[in-house]
C-alpha cells in the first residue's frame, strides 16, 4: 500500500447481476433512510478479480452511532474504508454503487476526496500519532488547509483535546512528543486530531482492539458524548461493545463466493433481542464466529 | 481550495519524478558515452595485448589487465580467509557484550576510511617500513585493509541467514561447534559466500588511490610485463587511467585520448558485467536455496 | 550454544569401540574447537588491530612534521611550496590552508547538489513509484556505486569541463570547485539515496494512512510526515556522503585544476567556482612521486592524512549519535 494511488480513481460502474438475499426492509429502515447522513446503495467492492463485498444497502442515521459487526473477513473494514476512499491506495481495488453524503456521491468521479476527508474522519485499529508533539498532531489537519493565526490555532487544538477528554492530562506537555503517551491516550489524541477539523462523520476501524479495557471504556464514553454532533460508524469484533455503545447495528457475513454481504440492520436493541434473520441470531448467541 | 493543494501536489511530485529521470538519464548517457568513445579501442585486439607506449601510438592495456587480475586475486587470498574467519566469529561465537561492540565499531570505522588514507598507510607500512619499493604485494595488502570489513559483514550475513535448525541438528548429533561450522554451515552458506566474494572483488576492482601509493611507480616508463613476482610494481587498469591521463605528453603520444577512452570504456564494461553476473548468481543461489 | 558430551565424529559400533579411542577423539575435537575459536576471534580482532595500526603509523610519520612544520603553519598559512627546499636554494613552505578550505568547499558544493537529487530518488523509490523504483532506481544505484571513481573523474574531464568552459569567464579552462562539486555529487547521490530510501520504507504504513485520512495530499504527507520521520536516515546518509566526498582523491584531482591559490571570493563572487583550486586529497596525491625524496613534504602530507582521518572519525561519531537519539525516541 503506497501513496501511489491515493488520488481519485475512475470507478468501475459495472453492476453485478448476482441475486442476493437482501434484507427485508422493516418499518424502522424507512425512517432511517429519511434521517440518513450517509447512504450506501448497491455497494460492491472488488480486489482485483475477487468480489469482496456484494450489494450493500445501508443507511447511517445522522448523529447516531452505527456498529458494523460480523466475523473476520466478512468485509466490514472494506465497507468502512471505502467510505473515505482509503481503499484507493490498494492496487486493483474497485468499488461500485453509491455512497451519498449530504447529496454528494463519494464514489463518483467528481468527488473531491481531499475535501471529503475533512468531513469524514477516521480512527484506526492501532493508534497512529505522528512522531511530533501533541500540539502538532492535533494541529496537523488544520495546517494542511493553510495558515491560521496562532491564537486561533491554539484555541481549536485545545477545544479538540477537550472533546477527546485529553486536555487536562496533556495541558502542561502540549509540545512534548506524542509518542510518550500511553496507548489509550494516543488513541484519544488521534480522536482529537480527527475532531480538530470538525468532521461530520467519524469512521472507526476497531479502535479499541489494541487498548486495555479501561481505555476502551473511556473511548466508548467519548463516543456517547459525541452523539448528536457527529455521525459515528464503528466496525467492531466485539459484540458486547456494539451492544453497549451503538444506536443501530448492521450485521455482515461472508456469503456466496466469499463475498461479504449485509444480512440484517436495525436498531441495536432489536437486532440483539429480536433478530429477524436466523444467521444473525446464530452469530449473536455465539454459535459461530 | 483543494484545487490549489492538488496543483501543488502534482507539481511537487512531478518535480521529484523529473529529477529522478534526469539522474537515470545521466547514468545511461554516461555509460553509452564512454562505450561509444572507447569503442574503437575496445574492438581492437591489440589493445588487450600490447603495453602502453609513451613514445608513440598504439598503446594497449595488456600488462594492466594482467596486473589487475593479479592484484585482485592476491588480495582476495588475504581478504577471504581473514574476512570469513571474522564473519564466523561474529555470527557464531560473539556475544553481545562490550568487547563485541568494540570489534564491530572498529570494523565500521575501518570501512569508512578514505582509500587515499589507506594508500598512504599502506605506503608507510608495506613500503617505507620494510625499506622496499612499491609492489603488487603491498597493493594487495592495502586492498585487503579496504575490503576486510565488507568481507566480514558479508560472511556474517551469509551465516546468520542459515536456519537455526541446521546448527541444532548438528550439535544434537554430537558435533562440536567448529565441526558444525566446517561441515554443515559453511557448505550450506556457500552460494551466499561465493556471491559475497565476487561482490567484494568487484568493490576493489576499481580502486586506484590506494594502489597508486603502494603498487604503482606512477610513471609510464617501467611496466613489469606480465611478471609473476609479487614484489614487482605494476599498475592496474584504474590506476593506469589516472596515470596516463596525468603523465602522457600529448605531443609524444598522439592517441593518448583514444587510449584513455578505451581504458575508461573497458572499466565500465567490466563493472556492468560484474553487476549482471552478481545478480544472476544471486538469483541462482536463491533458486538453489529454495530447492533444499 | 551447548556442546553435547557425546563423542564427536561417526558413532562407533556399539560393541567394539574401546573407551580410550572415544576419549581420544573427544579430546582432539575439543582442542580443535578451542583452537578454532581462538583463531576466529583473532581474525575478528584484526579489525581493531588494523585501525590502531593505521592511526599509529600515520601519526608516527606525521610526528616529525609537527615539529618542523607545526600546526600553525599547516592550518594558518596558504603558502604551499613543499618542493622548493629540495635542490638548489629556496625554502619550502607548508601552509595547507588552501587545500583544507578547498576540501570543505568542494564537499559543500557536492552536498548542495546531491541532497535534492538523492532525496527525490529516495522519495520516488519509496513512495510515489515503488514498482518502477525497484526495477530501475535500485539497479541504477548499484551500477552507479560500482563505477570506479577514476572513471567519474575522467568523464568529468572529457565531458564536464568543456561545458564548464562555456559557463566560466573567458580564459579559464573550466576546472574548479564547481566541476569537482558536480563530480562528487554524482558519486555520493547513491549513498544518500539508498540510506534515505530505506529510512522511508521503514516508516509504518499507519502513519501514511493517518495523514491521508485527514485530507492531506501525497506531497503534504511526504513533506510533513514522512520526510521528518525519516530524518535520522537522511542525516546519516548525508554524513556518510560527506565522509565519502571528503576522502575522494583521484576523481577530484582530474577536474579541480590543482592550483594552490585561494581564489578571492570577495572580489569574484560566484565566478570563484570556476577557478582552479585544490583539496587535501589532491595535495596528498600530487606528492606521490616524491614521497621518498621529500621527507618534509611527505610529513606534511601525512599530517593532512591525519586531518582527513579525524574528519572521518568525527563523521562516524555524529552518525552514531544521530542513530542513538532516533532509537531512544522510539
Amino acid at each position: 500500500m503506497t501513496i501511489a494511488d491515493s488520488r481519485t480513481r475512475p470507478l468501475a460502474l459495472s453492476p453485478v447481476p448476482l441475486p442476493s438475499p437482501a434484507p427485508e426492509p422493516g418499518p424502522t429502515d424507512l425512517a432511517a433512510a429519511a434521517e440518513a447522513k450517509l447512504s450506501m446503495r448497491g455497494f460492491h467492492a472488488w480486489y482485483g478479480d475477487h468480489l469482496a463485498v456484494r450489494n450493500v444497502d445501508l443507511d447511517f442515521v445522522a448523529g447516531d452511532i452505527t456498529a458494523i459487526i460480523g466475523p473476520s473477513g466478512c468485509g466490514k473494514s472494506t465497507v468502512l474504508r471505502s467510505i473515505n476512499r482509503m481503499n484507493d491506495m490498494i492496487d486493483g481495488f474497485r468499488a461500485g454503487g453509491s455512497i451519498v453524503l449530504d447529496g454528494d456521491d463519494l464514489l463518483g468521479p467528481q468527488c473531491d476526496v481531499i475535501a471529503m476527508r475533512r468531513r469524514v474522519g477516521m480512527l484506526f485499529q492501532r493508534p497512529n500519532p505522528f512522531p511530533t508533539s501533541i500540539f502538532d498532531n492535533v494541529a496537523y489537519g488544520l495546517r494542511l488547509a493553510g495558515r491560521l493565526p496562532k491564537p486561533r490555532l491554539t484555541e481549536i487544538v485545545e477545544n479538540a483535546l477537550d472533546r477527546a477528554a485529553l486536555l487536562d492530562e496533556v495541558k502542561d506537555r502540549m509540545h512534548k512528543s506524542a509518542l510518550g503517551l500511553s496507548g489509550g491516550q494516543q488513541q484519544r489524541l488521534c480522536l482529537a486530531r480527527a475532531l480538530a477539523v470538525d468532521p461530520q462523520v467519524i469512521l472507526m476501524d476497531e479502535p479499541c482492539s489494541a487498548l486495555d479495557p479501561i481505555a476502551t471504556l473511556r473511548i466508548e464514553d467519548l463516543m456517547r458524548e459525541l452523539r448528536g454532533s457527529v455521525t459515528q460508524i464503528i466496525v467492531t469484533h466485539n459484540m458486547q461493545q456494539a451492544a453497549r455503545v451503538s444506536d443501530r447495528t448492521a450485521f455482515m457475513l461472508m456469503g456466496e463466493g466469499r463475498a461479504g454481504e449485509l444480512v440484517e440492520v436495525g436498531p441495536t436493541i432489536e437486532v440483539f433481542r429480536n433478530p429477524r434473520d436466523r444467521r444473525t441470531e446464530d452469530y449473536i448467541t455465539g454459535r459461530f464466529g | 481550495m483543494t484545487r490549489r493543494l492538488r496543483i501543488q501536489d502534482r507539481i511537487a511530485i512531478g518535480a521529484l519524478r523529473g529529477m529522478v529521470v534526469v539522474l537515470l538519464a545521466l547514468l545511461v548517457w554516461m555509460v553509452v558515452f564512454l562505450l561509444v568513445q572507447g569503442w574503437s579501442e575496445l574492438t581492437r585486439l591489440a589493445f588487450y595485448s600490447s603495453p602502453p607506449n609513451i613514445a608513440g601510438p598504439g598503446s594497449g592495456v595488456g600488462p594492466q589487465l594482467f596486473n589487475t587480475v593479479y592484484v585482485l586475486v592476491l588480495s582476495m587470498l588475504f581478504t577471504v580467509p581473514l574476512g570469513l574467519a571474522g564473519g564466523i566469529y561474529f555470527a557464531e561465537y560473539a556475544g553481545t557484550g562490550r568487547f563485541t561492540n568494540l570489534l564491530r565499531r572498529a570494523s565500521e570505522t575501518l570501512a569508512t576510511l578514505p582509500s587515499i588514507v589507506v594508500g598512504l598507510f599502506g605506503y608507510a607500512l608495506f613500503v617505507q617500513a620494510t625499506h622496499s619499493h612499491p609492489s603488487r604485494l603491498a597493493a594487495a595488502l592495502s586492498l585487503t585493509v579496504i575490503n576486510l570489513p565488507y568481507m566480514v559483514r558479508v560472511s556474517e550475513d551469509a551465516l546468520r541467514a542459515l536456519p537455526e535448525g541446521l546448527r541444532e541438528g548438528s550439535l544434537a548429533l554430537g558435533a562440536t561447534r567448529s565441526q558444525t561450522i566446517a561441515r554443515v554451515l559453511l557448505p550450506a552458506a556457500m552460494p551466499a559466500l561465493i556471491t559475497g566474494v565476487i561482490l567484494a572483488a568487484g568493490r576493489v576492482f576499481g580502486e586506484a588511490a590506494a594502489i597508486l601509493f603502494t603498487g604503482s611507480n606512477f610513471a609510464l616508463t617501467a611496466h613489469s610485463n606480465y611478471s609473476l613476482s609479487p614484489l614487482d610494481s605494476g599498475d592496474t587498469l584504474a590506476v593506469d587511467l589516472y596515470v596516463f591521463r596525468t603523465q602522457a605528453e600529448p605531443s609524444a603520444v598522439p592517441d593518448a585520448r583514444q587510449y584513455a577512452d578505451g581504458v575508461a570504456a573497458l572499466l565500465i564494461v567490466v563493472v556492468l558485467l560484474f553487476n549482471v553476473g552478481a545478480r544472476a548468481l544471486g538469483r541462482v543461489a536463491v533458486r538453489r536455496g529454495r530447492h533444499k | 550454544m551447548i556442546e553435547t558430551s557425546a563423542g564427536g565424529g561417526p558413532a562407533p559400533s556399539a560393541s567394539a569401540a574401546p573407551a580410550a579411542g572415544v576419549h581420544a577423539i573427544r579430546r582432539r575435537s575439543r582442542v580443535l574447537d578451542q583452537l578454532s575459536h581462538r583463531a576466529v576471534a583473532a581474525a575478528a580482532a584484526a579489525n581493531v588491530l588494523l585501525i590502531l595500526l593505521v592511526v599509529v603509523f600515520l601519526a608516527l610519520r606525521a610526528a616529525p612534521g609537527l615539529k618542523s612544520i607545526g600546526l600553525g603553519q599547516l592550518f594558518g598559512s596558504a603558502d604551499w611550496q613543499p618542493d622548493a627546499g629540495i635542490g638548489f636554494g629556496g625554502s619550502s613552505a607548508f601552509g595547507a590552508l588552501a587545500p583544507i578550505l578547498g576540501s570543505f568547499a568542494v564537499v559543500l558544493v557536492g552536498l548542495l547538489i546531491a541532497v535534492p537529487f538523492a532525496t527525490s530518488a529516495a522519495v520516488v523509490l519509496a513512495e510515489t513509484n515503488p514498482r518502477v523504483g525497484e526495477r530501475f532506481i535500485r539497479p541504477a544505484v548499484e551500477v552507479f556505486v560500482g563505477i570506479p571513481s577514476v572513471v567519474y573523474g575522467y568523464v568529468g574531464f572529457i565531458a564536464l569541463l568543456p561545458i564548464m568552459r562555456h559557463l566560466a569567464p573567458p580564459g579559464r579552462d573550466g576546472s574548479g570547485v564547481l566541476a569537482a562539486g558536480i563530480v562528487l555529487a554524482i558519486m555520493i547521490i547513491p549513498t544518500i539515496a539508498s540510506i534515505t530510501a530505506d529510512g522511508l520504507l521503514a516508516i509504518p504504513v499507519a502513519l501514511r494512512e493517518g495523514s491521508l485520512a485527514l485530507g492531506a495530499t501525497r506531497w503534504q504527507t511526504i513533506r510533513r510526515v514522512l520526510l521528518p520521520a525519516a530524518r535520522p536516515a537522511l542525516v546519516t546518509g548525508i554524513v556518510l556522503g560527506f565522509a565519502r566526498a571528503m576522502g575522494e582523491a583521484l576523481a577530484v584531482a582530474l577536474v579541480i585544476g590543482d592550483v594552490n591559490v585561494i581564489p578571492n571570493v570577495r572580489s569574484e563572487g560566484l565566478r570563484a567556482l570556476f577557478e582552479p583550486f585544490t583539496t587535501m586529497t589532491v595535495t596528498i596525491t600530487d606528492g606521490v612521486d616524491k614521497l621518498a625524496i621529500n621527507p618534509d613534504g611527505t610529513a606534511a602530507r601525512y599530517m593532512l592524512a591525519l586531518v582527513l582521518l579525524v574528519v572521518t572519525f568525527i563523521s562516524i561519531v555524529v552518525v552514531r549519535m544521530v542513530l542513538r537519539r532516533a532509537e531512544s525516541r522510539r
